[in-house]
């Protein structure tokens, strides 16, 4: 089993209103599922939705303006720009649109196994003296280094070791030249320019061709597009856009469904009855063909499973195959870089400086800075085996919490935990020291110089302290009400544990009914408290409440600006300020019996 | 700070990088430490797997030839390997130097054959970085992960898996993890 | 570097060893066992590979690479069939800390880092074992086969392996005026 690592989780407030909401809409029904008391209310961190509301300190963000802490959940995300995650190029936003989310230079996966593909060229290297000084010749082959496949497999080679994208553009499976959506509207505009004389030239539509879905669409949509003009005469005044709401014709057929019949409404309905339906593949009609299923079953005899492709890599293609022949390289995703937003107050964040490969943020308010990190490791020295680390049931255990603050204000911390954690096995809890303060943060330059003074460093006065707190430990254990440790800016307080045993056998039932009376209430509590013990079960984890209370400068505030303004008179003034929020610790896996 | 006497498990030389009796360092003249970095135990360095291949611009052929280029407070664990990528270009096999720049954490037991990493990435332990890989600031690759030959990633990833992909994103509260001074520090012959 | 003060610890007796006088072995290259381990002609092995032929003998083909910390040989007593020990075939190249203890590796194989190759398991020609994966006991791999990611496997069709031969070699030229050579410490 993996060691386990003690963590803390801290709650996004941001559920709680969400939570408050439901139970809202609760009271209206019947099926009331409201817990007694707002301040009674402990946090259920095994409950099915407390997974979405957890983060690591370090995932959440700061909001200076709303005093609160922000999660994934309650930011918006704005797209600062895209960019392709193999070649780095920036992607801009109009490309984007139009040629779709992918990289359109020389950037592919392998449709095999995602690894990138790089492009070789398929002649052997040229030998002998000067050999470095020759340019290598096509043709040239996508090869993935991971997998071997090569773009040879399904009959691919290129003329250009660069504008692969455009390359592979026109070439299908097997190396048959592909005439793409785009070029099939050229042609055929041409066509319709020159009459029947463009019939000569190379770029010729066999009217029975076989069309891949994409060219159909857009063979179908020209052609519908081409009648609807024809049959709405008012739309050949303009009719612009894909589906032409916003043309003249359009409006006049929608007026005219309002008012009556009176906007040349007897014209359109004459000539409508004048459009034609598909007729060949130019239009993008396919007659299906009854012996297709037949030509697939003979050639899954024919491959074999090997031959087929597995659903993961059937998702990556556009166009769905079946066969590992009918794959194709898979052009990179681009990738954005995002700034984020609060969507309280609207006040940005976290905003990244726009070049790609510049990492800076212009804005960065991360809740490390703000909020009191927890830091947790058992009282007793334990042996450095990780099994030992496992929990005796039933043996009280001491784990020490470590607050540091990152503000530049002493802090007022009150910690609050249920005397018993939820969940199937209640461990006991109990804080020995839950109402402390914490020293401001200085600056990192004052660390740095009363470290230089210190000779050893940070170690050496963390040496220090350590035996201090040992030479204790030896005469008097944690006392009650009394911190543990203290330094400039972080407090050590003591918790003491008393690890339920975990047993869903008989010895128990007394416990669990206990407990499912408390429970009661949840609707479909029952079965979630029965079972055999589930996975992750054993692990100790401890909800605590924390408030922290600071008085801020007003006019030090980052807002400093607005804040000054609003309240000039009272600058000298320190704003009280609070914050509240669940956490959860988990301190470690209780042992088995 | 004064200079310990007996013979500790670290070597510290005049940059402060702290540098194990038993790292197994191939070609010392090829390396180049940027000064605080730790190497540990067993940490194979191969100094020796020069390039070969006549360089583009004539102004970098002076001076000593590098194969692996290391900055600062770069830490390797126990066990891991950096060995310049080689390839074959224009008909001519050559090697070409791996550069790492701050704040490089490999795990031990990891191979990193990449062409460049940089600063602030984190490989876990028994991890594979195939050759010529391009990793760029702020990288988590995590444990058992093997990065396929030729992959760029992109500031900001997580990545794991066989073949390794990009699984998830950096959050903007995790950069001051990557720093290594305190792991650093906390690296010595006591 | 503390490096030639390691060497000496190995053990007294050398393994009976045979090679090409072309070949390259690095100096502190560990040699154990007491069968035979024979090396083809333009082959190298690089600093720290371990050949260990106490239960079995090795034989390495011509112009193979066998890279650093890679282990060749059987780690453990070898089963009734596995009595001619490790064949490695002309061409092969075993990337760092790959585990070879097949009883046969075909020409032209790429064993990728950290890959492990169980007893009595033949590799057929060409093929491509890649990084961390892993081949069973005894298990036979057909001619083009390439085995990758969690032991995915599929036939390689890409047509290039003389190029890839070719490669190999110029490899080992290359490698040749690296890695200093000492043969003769090990006969």
């Amino acid at each position: 089993m993996a060691e386990f690592k003690p963590y803390t989780y801290f709650q996004c407030p941001c559920t709680d209103t969400s939570f408050s909401t439901r139970r809202r809409i609760g009271d209206s029904g019947p099926s009331s599922e409201e817990e007694t008391d707002e301040d009674e209310r402990t946090f259920d961190p095994r409950a099915p939705r407390a997974n979405y509301s957890l983060y690591p300190l370090e995932h959440l963000l700061y909001c200076e303006d709303c005093h609160q802490i922000r999660c994934p959940r309650c930011v918006l995300d704005e797209i600062v720009c895209w960019y392709c995650p193999n070649c780095l190029f920036e992607v801009p936003s109009s490309s984007v649109k139009s040629e779709g989310n992918r990289c359109t230079r020389s950037c592919f996966q392998c449709p095999i196994c995602t690894a990138p593909l790089s492009i070789s060229s398929t002649e052997s290297p040229p030998e002998g003296l000067g050999a470095e000084y020759v340019a290598q010749s096509g043709p040239y082959v996508l090869n993935c280094a991971y997998c071997l496949w090569s773009s040879k497999e399904i009959g691919i080679q290129l003329e250009k070791p660069n504008s692969i994208y455009a390359q592979l553009a026109k070439i299908k499976n097997g190396g048959e030249p592909y005439i793409s959506p785009k070029e099939r509207r050229r042609i055929r505009e041409e066509r319709k320019g020159d009459g029947e004389e463009s019939q000569g030239s190379e770029m010729t539509l066999d009217p029975n061709e076989k069309l891949d879905a994409e060219s159909q669409f857009a063979n179908l949509k020209a052609f519908y597009q081409e009648q609807l003009a024809e049959s709405s005469p008012a739309s050949a005044l303009g009719f612009t856009g894909d589906y032409g709401y916003g043309s003249p014709g359009a409006l006049s057929r929608i007026m005219g469904l309002y008012t009556g019949s009176s906007f040349g409404d007897k014209k359109s309905k004459s000539r409508s009855s004048m459009m034609r339906e598909a007729q060949s593949a130019l239009e993008g009609l396919q007659i299906s063909s009854p012996s297709a299923s037949e030509e697939s079953i003979a050639r899954l005899r024919a491959s074999g499973w090997e031959g087929t492709c597995s659903t993961a890599q059937r998702l990556a293609q556009a166009h769905n195959p079946r066969f590992v022949s009918d794959l194709r390289p898979i052009a990179h995703l681009l990738r954005t870089k995002r700034s984020k937003r609060c969507k309280t107050c609207r006040h940005i964040l976290s905003k990244p400086e726009s070049k790609v490969q510049n990492t800076r943020f212009r804005i960065r308010l991360v809740a490390p800075n703000y909020v009191p990190r927890i830091a947790i490791r058992p009282l007793q020295p334990g042996p450095a085996a990780p099994q030992a680390l496992l929990l005796t049931p039933l043996r009280p255990t001491q784990f020490v919490l470590t607050f540091s603050n990152p503000l530049f204000d002493d802090v007022r911390v009150s910690i609050a935990t249920p005397a018993k954690t939820p969940g199937r096995f209640g461990s006991r809890v109990t804080i020995l020291c839950p109402q402390f303060e914490v020293g401001a943060n200085t600056d990192v330059w004052d660390e740095a110089l009363r470290e230089g003074g210190a000779g050893a460093g940070k170690g050496g006065e963390r040496e220090k302290r350590r035996t201090k707190a040992e030479a204790s430990e030896g005469q008097q254990q944690a006392e009650a009400g009394k911190v543990w440790e203290r330094g400039r800016n972080w407090v050590s307080v003591v918790v003491e544990v008393v690890p339920a045993v975990l047993k869903v056998g008989e010895e128990e039932k007394k416990d669990e009914k206990e407990e499912e009376e408390e429970q009661e209430e949840e609707e479909g509590g029952g079965s979630r408290y029965a079972g055999p013990l589930r996975e992750d079960e054993d692990i100790l984890e401890i909800p605590v409440f924390v408030r922290v209370e600071w008085e801020a400068d007003v006019a030090q505030d980052e807002g400093a600006g607005l804040a000054a303004a609003n309240n000039k008179d009272n600058k000298e003034e320190k704003e009280k300020r609070e914050l509240a929020y669940w956490c959860v610790l988990g301190v470690g896996r209780i042992a088995r019996d | 700070m004064s200079k310990k006497p007996v013979k500790g498990e670290y070597i510290e030389t005049d940059t402060g990088n702290k540098v194990s009796r038993r790292s197994q360092i191939i070609g010392t003249t090829n390396i180049i430490l940027g000064g605080k970095t730790v190497i540990q135990a067993e940490v194979i360095i191969r100094g020796d797997l020069l390039r070969t291949y006549p360089p583009s611009n004539p102004s970098e052929k002076q001076g000593n030839p590098v194969a692996v280029a290391i900055g600062r407070y770069c830490f390797f664990s126990r066990g891991c390997e950096l060995r310049p990528p080689g390839k074959l270009y224009r008909g001519t096999f050559s090697h070409y130097p791996l550069k790492i720049a701050d704040h490089v954490f490999v795990g031990p037991g990891s191979i990193v054959e990449a062409a460049l990493i940089g600063s602030h990435v984190h490989i876990g332990s028994n991890a594979v970085v195939g050759k010529f890989v391009i990793i760029k600031d702020f990288v988590r690759i995590l444990d058992g992960a093997v990065v396929p030959p030729n992959m760029v990633i992109p500031s900001f990833s997580i990545v794991a898996g066989r073949p390794a992909r990009v699984v998830g994103e950096i959050a903007e509260g995790e950069i001051e993890g990557f720093d290594l001074r305190e792991v650093y520090r906390s690296v010595g012959n006591a | 570097m503390a490096s030639s003060k390691r060497v000496s610890i190995m053990p007294a007796p050398k393994p009976p060893f045979s090679c090409a006088p072309n070949i390259v072995i690095a100096d502190n290259a560990s040699l154990t066992g007491t069968h035979p381990i024979s090396v083809g002609p333009q082959s190298v092995i690089h600093p720290r590979t371990k050949l260990n032929s106490t239960y079995a003998p090795i034989t390495i083909g011509s112009s193979c690479i066998i890279s650093e910390r890679s282990m060749i040989g059987l780690q453990s007593a070898p089963s009734d069939y596995q009595t001619k020990g490790v064949v490695i075939g002309n061409g092969v190249v075993v990337e760092v800390g790959a585990v070879v203890e097949a009883m046969e590796i075909g020409e032209g194989c790429v064993i990728e880092v950290n890959a492990r190759i169980g007893k009595g398991a033949v590799i057929g020609k060409h093929c491509k074992i890649g990084a961390m994966c892993e081949v069973a006991e005894g298990d036979v791999i057909g001619d083009f086969t390439v085995v990758y990611a969690n032991g995915m496997r599929r036939v390689d069709r890409g047509g290039v392996e003389d190029l890839k031969l070719r490669m190999v070699g110029r490899q080992v030229e290359v490698l040749r005026k690296l890695i200093p050579s000492n043969p003769a410490k090990f006969q």
